[in-house]
């Protein structure tokens, strides 16, 4: 048999107000989820940027270590054992620490500073909008991420401040080391870092392995494993990984946003049944008459569900076009969004699972019509 | 004569349960020939329209059996009911029964949708069908653009259209004055004659009479000649 394929496309038509009301609805929740796990996966991204910029495969942090900006330290000389156990391997230190920074206009900002080896450059920027990595070697020489501008004021090379009241030099300016934790961020020498953070003197807070060309990761993370007896080794995926749990599990992060994106979606299902099942009652008696002449009750549904799937299609396309400005405006007010195409993908199967199931009511509505329906006048 | 398209046998309609029992219809038994227009007269609530949909495989009787086209379908599978009415039974509703988003070609149209027909065909046959009853300029109207005649021209176009071999009326003049009503009359009337079709006609406007070749009169839900 034919389906009546035209019915559903005309219904939705005829009442252009119930259609704008559920495409605003549908929209909505759109907007909501892409816009929500867009931010999501843009604090997710500066959470791990930096391990997932550095160029080191092991990442060996203090024991129970579970996130990036919150590592404990541990003793430098713990490194000379990962040495001995990696062979070909490059093993770096690196170190995060927390400090105060006096500012210009008075008071002082909390930053996190990153200090690593300016001479093999694991751990440092990888995005220079100014100045020189190596410059950090001198004169106590600090980078400072673009990002950081907000809270110490716009800063140039030259330019002088206090880190626990010692004089530190900007040499360089870098891009996308934001932190979830809104702290600024400062690369400088491994040495210098110790030396702004009197309690990290002899230590270091992660020891970062880089294998030999062709080495298989898991066997030296194995053989890492087996010496480095106080510490947790983590392959680069795993610490990024542990760090992106941390924040989503540990933090009110993930129950936040899937709080928010719970709703969007129930905002569009409730939205979506309400305007279809109210369109169905109005047209229970077409769809009584479609029996009459003869429809089987699968395409009577088959309309029902037309209907639902053309508002998602319509409602998600209008939601995708209302995401990009509002994406627009949250990255010009700094935000990162990263929205991959999985994403949108992932938002379109939701947006149509969430009409069909919504328009399920209005199906068993349709199965409930009374057959003498056509005969009133 | 052609011979009997519907024939129904001590057909019985019970609605409710056995405090709210009502009889609708109570053993009516009838035979409808091709060809021949029979009204079906009584008073609201005599049990016409249970009667009509009975016919029309809509309703199941509490008892008795019904034939359509020589095939006993009471016991019929509920999944091939559709299949069958599409093949063979054609609907006039007394409110028209329009798809209110549909143009009236496209109100016409769809039956044949539902048949298969492919859309070319489908059209040509709906134009036709309009044509036959006068409202070949309406063809793109929306229903609520038409007069209750018009509308329910379009419902006769739609039956004409889908050429099926039993046509069922219920009130198709009730919402009519009587000048349209009579030219609706005359249009079922000539559909019976020139394409050999049954039509059944249920009204309690008593003035069609005149214009069909059989009455039967129902009470209390008894048929009688």
């Amino acid at each position: 048999m034919s389906y009546p394929v035209s019915i559903a496309r005309k219904n939705l038509f005829h009442d252009r107000v119930r259609l704008a009301i559920t495409l605003v609805g549908i929209s909505f929740s759109a907007v909501l989820i892409l816009v929500q796990m867009g931010v999501y996966l843009g604090m997710m991204y500066n959470t791990a940027s930096i391990i997932t910029h550095t160029d080191a495969d092991i990442w060996i942090t203090a024991r129970n270590n579970r996130n990036f900006d919150f590592s404990l330290p541990f003793p430098e000389h713990r490194e000379n054992r990962a040495k001995a156990a990696s062979g070909e391997a490059e093993v770096e230190k690196l170190i995060l620490a927390w400090s105060l920074m006096k500012l210009d206009a008075g008071g002082s900002e909390n930053v996190e500073l990153v200090g690593f080896n300016p001479d093999t450059g694991i751990g440092g920027p990888w995005d220079m909008a100014a100045g020189r990595i190596e410059d950090v070697k001198y004169h106590r020489g600090v980078i400072v991420d673009e990002s950081s501008f907000a809270k110490l004021g716009r800063l140039e090379i030259g330019d002088f401040r206090e880190i626990m009241n010692k004089r530190v030099r900007v040499v360089g300016i870098c891009r996308g080391a934001r932190r979830i934790t809104t702290a600024p961020i400062l690369f400088t020498a491994f040495k210098t870092a110790q030396e702004l953070t009197p309690w990290m003197a002899r230590q270091t807070v992660f020891v970062l392995v880089k294998a030999a060309p062709g080495e298989d990761v898991r066997a030296l993370k194995a053989r890492l494993q087996k010496v480095m007896d106080q510490e947790d080794v983590y392959t680069k995926d795993e610490f990024a990984w542990a760090t992106k749990w941390y924040w989503t599990l540990h933090t009110g992060i993930g129950v936040g946003f899937g709080f928010t994106i719970l709703m969007g979606v129930l905002v569009g299902a409730v939205i979506v049944s309400q305007t279809i099942y109210s369109a169905t009652v109005e047209h229970l008696k077409e769809f009584g008459t479609l029996k009459a002449l003869g429809a089987d009750n699968p395409s009577v549904y088959g309309v029902i569900l037309k209907q639902a799937l053309m508002s998602g299609a319509m409602g998600y396309a209008a939601g995708v076009a209302v995401n990009f400005v509002v994406v627009h405006f949250y990255q010009q007010a700094g935000q990162m969004v990263i929205q991959p195409w999985w994403l949108f993908a992932a938002d379109l199967v939701l947006t149509l699972v969430t009409c069909v199931a919504a328009s399920l009511i209005s199906v068993r509505k349709a199965m409930q019509v009374d057959p003498m329906e056509v005969f009133r006048a | 004569m052609n011979g009997f398209t519907i024939r129904v046998s001590g057909v019985t309609k019970v609605y409710g349960t056995e405090a709210t029992r009502v009889v609708a219809v109570a053993g009516a038994s009838a035979a409808f020939e091709a060809g021949q227009v029979t009204a079906v007269m009584g008073p609201s609530g005599s049990g016409k329209t249970t009667l009509l949909s009975i016919l029309g495989m809509i309703l199941r009787p509490s008892e008795g059996r019904v034939e359509v086209l020589g095939r006993d379908v009471t016991d019929l599978d509920e999944r091939a009911l559709p299949a069958l009415r599409r093949r063979s039974i054609g609907f006039i509703f007394q409110a028209f029964n329009l798809f209110r988003a549909l143009t009236a070609v496209e109100n016409v149209l769809l039956p044949l949708q539902l048949k298969g027909i492919p859309r070319r065909e489908a059209m040509e046959r709906s134009r036709a069908a309009l044509d036959r009853v006068g409202l070949a300029a309406r063809a793109g109207f929306l229903p609520r653009d038409l007069s209750g005649g018009e509308k329910q021209r379009v419902s006769i176009a739609r039956a004409v259209a889908a050429e099926t071999p039993i046509v069922l009326a219920d009130e198709p003049t009730g919402n009519l004055d009587s000048m349209t009503g009579t030219a609706v009359t005359g249009l079922l009337s000539s559909l019976a004659r020139e394409r050999g079709s049954t039509v059944v006609i249920v009204t309690h406007d008593t003035r069609l009479q005149e214009s069909v070749d059989r009455v039967l009169w129902m009470e209390d839900g008894r048929l009688r000649e």
